[in-house]
C-alpha cells in the first residue's frame, strides 16, 4: 500500500506539469492581455510595462523563467494586484476559501448521508420520497437563489445574520449552507443508491440471516459498501467545492480565492492564474488518491497489485 | 456496489450459451422494466410533466403569446396580470414567453450536453476500468489532468475562439463545452464500477470461455451499468442546467435576447425582494422540471435493476 | 438481440428530439416582409458589449428599435472584458457599446479622444479637419476662443460625421445616510472625506462614533499612487495623500493645497508654485518639492512601468523622456528652485494642467519609504503618507481601514475618526449592506432597484461627467456611410432609454460632450427623428421595410 501510495505521488508530478505547461499556453492565447484597458495606453508606455514584467521576451523564454521560479516555489506578481504577489494573495485567500468548503462538505455528509440511508432503509415510503423530494431542492435551484433568498429573508429582513464578510458565525451561516445545500443533495441521492444495493448483497442477507440486530447490520455492513459510491464522488466535489465558492464569495463578500479562479483568467492575470490552477490541480489530484485508497479500504474486491 | 444479484451470473451464463432463450428473455425484462416503472406513480407523475414541458417547448413557436424578444417598454416590471400571465420583465417584455422560450434553451443544453456526456464518459469509464493496469492509469491521468484544466478558461477560450460564429452555432457549442466537462466524473463512476463488476464471478467465467474485449464491454460490463449510469445522469441533467445558469451569472452564458431558465434566474435573482416574480416563475420552471427529471430517474433505476424482481 | 435494438431506437429516438430541440433554440422569432420596397436589403450586424445586466438591457432595447423603425436585424455579441478591448482595438466590430468618463473638467478630455492618431478613436474614422480644429484650440490662450474651436469639432464629431452615437449622461447614484453630513456631489464623482462627518441627535457625534463606513466598489489593484489607473485606488489616495492642488468639494475648481499660489508665465508655459512650509509626511519630513520632483520622475521612468504615465506628457520632453528618446531627466521640463518652489515647464500652453494636478498620478511619495519597501511599501505598516488620514488595515478583498492622523495640519477640523472601505462586488450585496445598516454610503444603484432607491432621501443623484456612447466601425461597410451611422443614430429614442431602461435621471445625449464644463456651449445634437432616419438610409441606396404592426 505505501509503495502504491509513493506511485501515485511520484505519478502526479507528470500530471501537473502538463497542467501547468497547457495552462501557461492556454492563457497566452487568449485574446486581450493584463494590461489591456479601455484607456488604450500608448506604445512605448505599454512596451515599457511589458518590460518590467518581462512580457516582452519570447513565449518560451518566458515559461523558463516562470518553471524557474516555481522550482523555487515562487509565483510570481500578480498583474492586477500589483503591490502583492500571488503566494501573498494565495496565502491570504486560500485558508477562508478551504475554511468555507470544509464546513460546507460537513454540513453536506452530515445531512446527506444521514438522509439517504434513511431514504434506502425506508425505500418507497413517505419518508423516502419526501427526503428525496427535499434533497431534491438542492439539486433544483442554483445556489446563487438560494444564497440571495437566505440573505434577503435572514440578513436584511429579520437582521439575524450579516448580508456579506467572513469571520464570525453571523457571516458564515448564509454562504455555508448554500453552498452545501447541493452537496448534500447529491450526498443524499448517492448514499441511497449505494445503500439500496448494498442491502440486497449476500453478506447482508447473511448477516441478516443470522439474526445480527438491523443496527448493526446497517452500521457495521452496509455502510462501508453502500458509502462507495458518495466517496468516490467526494474526489472531484472536494476540489469543485474549492471553486465551486465563486458565485457565493461573490455575493457574500468573502476575502477567499475561490472568486480569483474565474476572475483572474478574465483579468488575465497570467500568474494568479497560474497560480489557482496549481492549487486546483495539486487539490484534485490529492483528493484523487485519497479517494482510490479508500475505495481499496473499503471494498476488498478492488485490489493495486 | 454491483447490481447483479446472486443468482444473476448463472442465468447470464445460460443467455451466452442459448441465443433462443436470451431474444425471450430480454423481450420480457424490457417488459418487466416497463411494468415496474409504470407501479411508481412518483415516476410516471415525473414523466407527464417532463413530456408536457418537452411538448411545450417544441410548440413555443407557435403558442407563446409575444415573441420572446418583443419589448414594451411602458409595461416594464408589471406583475401577473390580465394581459400577462406571469408578468413581465424590466423590459417589459413577457415573462411566460420569455419562460416558454427559455425551456426551450435549458431543456436542449441539459439533454445534449447530457448525452455527450454519458457517450464520451461511459465509454472511456468502461475501457479503462476494464483493461486496467497501465492502459487505465494513463487513461485516468489524462482525465486528472482534464480534471485540473480550469473549466472556466476552456468556456471563455471556447467562446473567443468561435467569437465570429453566429449566436445559435455559439450556443451548440456550448452544449458540447458542458458535456465535455461533466464526461470525466461519469467516466469516474463508471470506471470504478466497471473495476468490481469485473472481479464478479460470471465475468471470470465469460473470460475463461474467451469472449473477446470489446464483446465483454458491450455485452456484459456496459448494460450492467446502466443502472448507475442513469442515475448518475439524471444527476448530470441538472447539473449542466445549473451551470449553464452558473455562467449565466457570470455573463457568459446563453446570448441575449434569447434567455434561458439560468439566465432568466440569474436576472431575477437582483430584482428577488423588489419584483419577486421575476425569479418565482423561471426558478419553479426550472425546479419541477429537474424535480420531475429527477423521480423520473429514480424510477427508471429501480425498474431497469433486476433485483427488483424478487422484492416485489 | 432485441434488447440491444430497442436500446438502439431508444437512443436513434432520443437523438433526434434533442437535434430539433437544439434545432428549434436557435431559430428566432419569425418575421413577416411588408410591402417589399426598391433598393439593397441591409446586411445584419453585430452589436458587441461587454458582459454587464445595464449594457445588456440597452443593446436589447435598441436592437428592437432599429428593428422597429428601420427594419435593420442587429444580432447582439455580449463577450467578456479583455476580449471586447481586443476586438475594439483591432477593429473587429461592426458596433460597439463605449463610455468614456472625463479625467479632467474640459471638453479636450472627450474631444481628442477622436483624433485621427487617437489611440481611444477605436472607429477607423479620420478626419483632418478636426484634427486640425483640437490642435489649434490646444495652443489657444484665449479661453473663449478654445471653447467655440472646440464646440466647432464637435458639431463635426456629432452631426457631420458621426463616428459615434452619444446615448446618455451618466448620473452619479450616491446613497447615503442620512446621519452623514458634510458629503458634496460634483461632476467626477471625487469626495474628500476630512469634510465629511457623522450627525447624532442634530449635533456632530462623539468621537468613539465618528466611524464611516463605504462601499468601495471592488479591491483597489494597487494604493500607490504612480501606478494606480482605477476609482478604487483614487478613492483611497484622496483621502491619505494630497497634491499640489485640490479639487473645490463642489465646483471642481482647483484650489490651493500643498501649493498655496502658483505664477504663470505670459505665455502659458512656465508654472511656478509655491510651497506650504507647515505640510508633513506621517513619518516627519516636511513635504517639499523634492518629493514631487521624485515622484513624477519615477512615473516617467520606463523601469517604472507607470500606465498613466501620459498624464504628465504635457512637461516638456516628458514623453521623449519615457519614450526613452531621451535619457537625460534634466531636459525634462521639472526644476526645484528651492525645497518650497517647483517649476513646470509645458511642452504647449495647457488650460487643464492645474486641473491635472490634482490627478492621482501626480500626488508626491515619500522617497525614502519608496526606497526602502519597494513594491511592498504601500503596506499599512510601511506606508508614508500626506493627507488628513492614515492607513492603517489593508484586507485584500474585504476592506481597507484608515484613521485619522493627528498631526495633520488641519487636524482639529478633520471630525471623522475612521473609514472603513469595503471591497464587495456585487451591487445587491452592497445595497442589501445598506439595507441592513452595515455600511453607510454606496455608490452604485442596482438597475433592478432603481425604482425603489431613487426615492429614498438617502438618494443623491448628480450629473456625472462621463457618457454612454455607441462606436461605428466606420471601416465596415455599409457604416463607412455617414447617413447610415446618422440614419441608425437618428432612429433611437434616447429619452424612452433614460425613462424605462435606466430610470435613475440619467440624460438622454445628443452630443459627446456632457453638459456642466464651465465656458462650454456644446453644438444642438439630432434629436430623435425616425422619420428622418429612413429618408437618410433611402438615400443611402437602402430598402426600407419594416414590419407593419398589426
Amino acid at each position: 500500500m505505501t509503495r502504491y501510495i509513493i506511485r501515485r505521488l511520484l505519478g502526479a508530478i507528470p500530471v501537473l506539469w502538463i497542467i501547468i505547461t497547457i495552462t501557461f499556453f492556454l492563457m497566452r492565447s487568449a485574446p486581450g492581455g493584463p494590461f489591456s484597458r479601455d484607456r488604450v495606453i500608448p506604445v512605448e508606455v505599454r512596451a515599457n510595462i511589458e518590460a518590467k514584467y518581462h512580457l516582452d521576451e519570447p513565449l518560451y523564454k518566458q515559461y523558463g523563467r516562470y518553471m524557474w521560479d516555481l522550482l523555487h516555489g515562487d509565483l510570481g506578481p500578480s498583474f492586477k494586484y500589483k503591490d502583492r504577489t500571488v503566494n501573498e494573495i494565495i496565502a491570504a485567500g486560500l485558508p477562508t476559501t478551504m475554511t468555507l468548503g470544509a464546513l460546507a462538505l460537513a454540513f453536506a455528509l452530515l445531512l446527506g448521508i444521514p438522509a439517504g440511508c434513511i431514504a434506502a432503509l425506508r425505500h418507497n415510503s413517505a419518508a423516502d420520497y419526501s427526503t428525496m423530494a427535499f434533497s431534491m431542492i438542492g439539486v433544483s435551484i442554483p445556489n446563487f437563489i438560494i444564497l440571495s433568498v437566505m440573505i434577503y429573508f435572514f440578513s436584511v429582513r429579520l437582521e439575524w445574520l450579516e448580508v456579506s464578510g467572513w469571520g464570525t458565525w453571523r457571516e458564515m451561516i448564509n454562504p455555508v449552507i448554500a453552498l452545501g445545500l447541493p452537496y448534500a443533495a447529491y450526498v443524499a441521492r448517492m448514499s441511497r443508491a449505494g445503500m439500496l444495493e448494498v442491502i440486497r448483497q449476500d453478506y447482508i442477507r447473511t448477516a441478516r440471516a443470522k439474526g445480527l440486530p438491523e443496527r448493526i447490520v446497517i452500521m457495521r455492513h452496509s455502510l462501508k459498501g453502500g458509502l462507495l459510491p458518495v466517496v468516490s464522488f467526494l474526489g472531484p466535489a472536494g476540489a469543485a467545492i474549492l471553486t465551486g465558492s465563486l458565485i457565493i464569495e461573490t455575493i457574500s463578500g468573502i476575502p477567499g480565492i475561490g472568486r480569483e479562479f474565474v476572475q483572474s483568467a478574465l483579468n488575465r492575470d497570467y500568474t494568479l492564474t497560474m497560480g489557482t490552477v496549481i492549487i486546483y490541480s495539486s487539490f484534485l489530484i490529492g483528493f484523487n488518491i485519497i479517494v482510490d485508497i479508500l475505495y481499496a479500504f473499503l471494498d476488498p474486491r478492488i485490489s493495486y497489485e | 456496489m454491483s447490481t447483479v444479484s446472486p443468482d444473476e451470473p448463472r442465468s447470464r451464463l445460460l443467455d451466452k450459451h442459448s441465443g433462443e432463450q436470451q431474444a425471450i428473455r430480454g423481450t420480457s425484462l424490457w417488459k418487466d422494466a416497463w411494468r415496474r416503472l409504470l407501479r411508481n406513480r412518483m415516476s410516471v407523475a415525473g414523466g407527464i410533466i417532463i413530456i408536457f414541458v418537452g411538448v411545450v417547448a417544441l410548440l413555443t413557436p407557435y403558442i407563446a403569446p409575444y415573441g420572446f424578444d418583443t419589448i414594451h417598454l411602458a409595461d416594464g416590471n408589471l406583475p401577473p396580470c390580465a394581459r400577462y400571465w406571469l408578468g413581465t420583465d424590466h423590459l417589459g417584455r413577457d415573462l411566460l414567453t420569455r419562460i416558454m422560450w427559455g425551456g426551450r434553451i435549458s431543456l436542449s443544453v441539459g439533454l445534449l450536453a447530457t448525452f455527450v456526456s454519458i457517450v464520451i464518459g461511459v465509454t472511456y469509464g468502461a475501457v479503462a476500468g476494464f483493461i486496467g493496469g497501465k492502459v487505465d492509469n494513463i487513461m485516468m491521468r489524462i482525465v486528472d489532468i482534464l480534471y485540473g484544466l480550469p473549466f472556466m478558461f476552456l468556456v471563455i477560450l471556447l467562446m473567443v475562439i468561435f467569437h465570429n460564429v453566429p449566436a445559435d452555432k455559439k450556443l451548440f457549442l456550448l452544449f458540447i463545452g458542458l458535456g465535455c466537462v461533466q464526461w470525466l466524473t461519469m467516466s469516474r463512476i463508471t470506471r470504478g464500477q466497471t473495476l468490481s463488476i469485473k472481479n464478479q464471478e460470471y465475468i471470470m467465467a465469460a473470460r475463461t470461455s474467451g469472449v473477446g474485449t470489446a464483446r465483454m464491454l458491450l455485452r456484459h460490463i456496459i448494460p450492467n451499468l446502466l443502472g448507475p449510469v442513469i442515475v448518475y445522469a439524471t444527476l448530470t441533467v441538472p447539473s449542466i442546467m445549473l451551470e449553464e445558469a452558473f455562467l449565466s451569472f457570470l455573463g457568459l452564458g446563453i446570448q441575449a435576447p434569447m434567455a434561458s431558465w439560468g439566465s432568466l434566474a440569474a436576472d431575477g435573482r437582483e430584482s428577488l425582494d423588489v419584483y419577486p416574480w421575476q425569479i418565482i416563475f423561471p426558478g419553479l420552471a426550472l425546479a419541477i422540471t429537474l424535480f420531475s427529471l429527477n423521480f423520473l430517474g429514480d424510477g427508471l433505476r429501480d425498474a431497469l435493476d433486476p433485483q427488483m424482481k424478487d422484492k416485489k | 438481440m432485441k434488447k440491444n435494438l430497442l436500446k438502439n431506437v431508444v437512443s436513434a429516438v432520443l437523438i433526434v428530439v434533442m437535434a430539433a430541440l437544439a434545432g428549434c433554440a436557435g431559430g428566432g422569432g419569425r418575421n413577416r416582409p411588408a410591402g417589399e420596397e426598391a433598393g439593397k436589403p441591409f446586411p445584419e450586424l453585430k452589436l458587441l458589449y461587454n458582459t454587464s445586466e445595464g449594457h445588456k438591457k440597452i443593446a436589447e432595447t435598441i436592437k428592437q428599435m432599429w428593428k422597429k423603425e428601420l427594419g435593420i436585424t442587429v444580432q447582439l455579441d455580449n463577450v467578456e472584458w479583455k476580449t471586447y478591448l481586443k476586438n475594439l482595438q483591432v477593429l473587429d466590430y461592426d458596433i460597439a457599446r463605449a463610455g468614456w468618463i472625463g479625467d479632467y473638467n474640459d471638453p479636450n478630455t472627450f474631444l481628442d479622444m477622436f483624433l485621427s492618431y487617437g489611440g481611444n478613436n477605436q472607429t477607423g474614422w479620420k478626419n483632418a479637419q478636426y484634427d486640425a480644429l483640437i490642435e489649434s484650440a490646444a495652443s489657444e490662450l484665449d479661453p473663449n476662443k478654445r471653447m467655440a474651436i472646440l464646440a466647432e469639432a464637435e458639431d463635426i464629431l456629432i452631426n457631420k460625421a458621426t463616428p459615434i452615437m452619444p446615448i446618455y449622461f451618466y448620473v452619479n447614484q450616491n446613497v447615503v445616510k442620512q446621519k452623514v453630513k458634510g458629503m458634496t456631489y460634483n461632476l467626477r464623482d471625487i469626495h474628500l472625506l476630512k469634510y465629511v462627518w457623522i450627525e447624532k441627535d442634530g449635533r456632530p457625534a462623539p468621537e468613539n462614533e465618528q466611524v464611516f463606513r463605504f462601499n468601495n466598489g471592488a479591491e483597489p489593484e494597487t494604493l500607490d499612487p504612480g501606478l494606480m489607473t482605477g476609482s478604487t485606488g483614487f478613492n483611497i489616495a484622496d483621502q491619505i495623500f494630497e497634491g499640489l492642488i485640490q479639487y473645490d468639494p463642489e465646483t471642481l475648481a482647483p484650489m490651493p493645497c500643498i501649493a498655496t499660489s502658483w505664477d504663470i508665465s505670459d505665455d502659458g508655459l512656465v508654472y511656478t508654485f509655491h510651497l506650504r512650509k507647515d505640510a508633513f509626511w506621517t513619518n516627519g519630513d516636511p513635504v517639499t518639492a523634492n518629493d514631487f520632483y521624485f515622484a513624477w520622475k519615477r512615473v516617467l521612468e520606463p523601469v517604472t512601468g507607470a500606465e498613466y504615465a501620459y498624464q504628465i506628457y504635457y512637461l516638456k520632453n516628458a514623453k521623449a523622456y519615457n519614450h526613452k528618446e531621451i535619457d537625460d531627466f534634466s531636459k525634462v521640463g521639472l526644476k526645484v528652485i528651492d525645497d518650497y518652489t517647483l517649476e513646470t515647464t509645458l511642452e504647449n500652453p495647457t488650460a487643464y494642467w492645474l486641473d491635472l494636478l490634482a490627478f492621482h498620478t501626480l500626488l508626491p511619495v515619500n522617497r525614502k519609504c519608496v526606497e526602502k519597501y519597494g513594491s511592498r511599501w504601500t503596506r499599512p505598516e510601511n506606508i508614508v503618507t500626506n493627507g488628513p488620514f492614515k492607513l492603517t488595515e489593508w484586507k485584500p478583498k474585504d476592506r481597507i481601514v484608515m484613521e485619522k492622523w493627528d498631526a495633520y495640519r488641519d487636524a482639529p477640523d478633520v471630525k471623522l475618526k475612521k473609514i472603513i472601505a469595503f471591497s464587495i462586488e456585487d451591487n445587491v450585496t452592497a445595497l442589501n449592506m445598506f439595507k441592513a445598516d452595515e455600511t453607510d454610503w454606496i455608490r452604485t444603484i442596482p438597475l433592478s432597484h432603481t425604482d425603489e432607491v431613487r426615492t429614498w432621501p438617502e438618494s443623491h443623484i448628480t450629473p456625472f461627467l462621463t457618457t454612454y456612447y455607441y462606436r461605428f466601425n466606420t471601416t465596415h461597410p455599409p457604416l463607412d456611410d455617414p447617413r447610415v451611422r446618422q440614419a441608425l443614430n437618428l432612429a433611437v429614442d434616447k429619452a424612452a432609454i433614460c425613462k424605462y431602461v435606466l430610470k435613475a435621471g440619467q440624460k438622454p445625449a445628443t452630443t459627446f460632450v456632457p453638459p456642466g464644463i464651465p465656458g462650454y456651449k456644446p453644438p444642438k445634437g439630432a434629436e430623435y427623428n425616425p422619420e428622418k432616419a429612413r429618408e437618410l438610409l433611402r438615400e443611402a441606396g437602402f430598402a426600407v421595410n419594416i414590419e407593419v404592426s398589426p
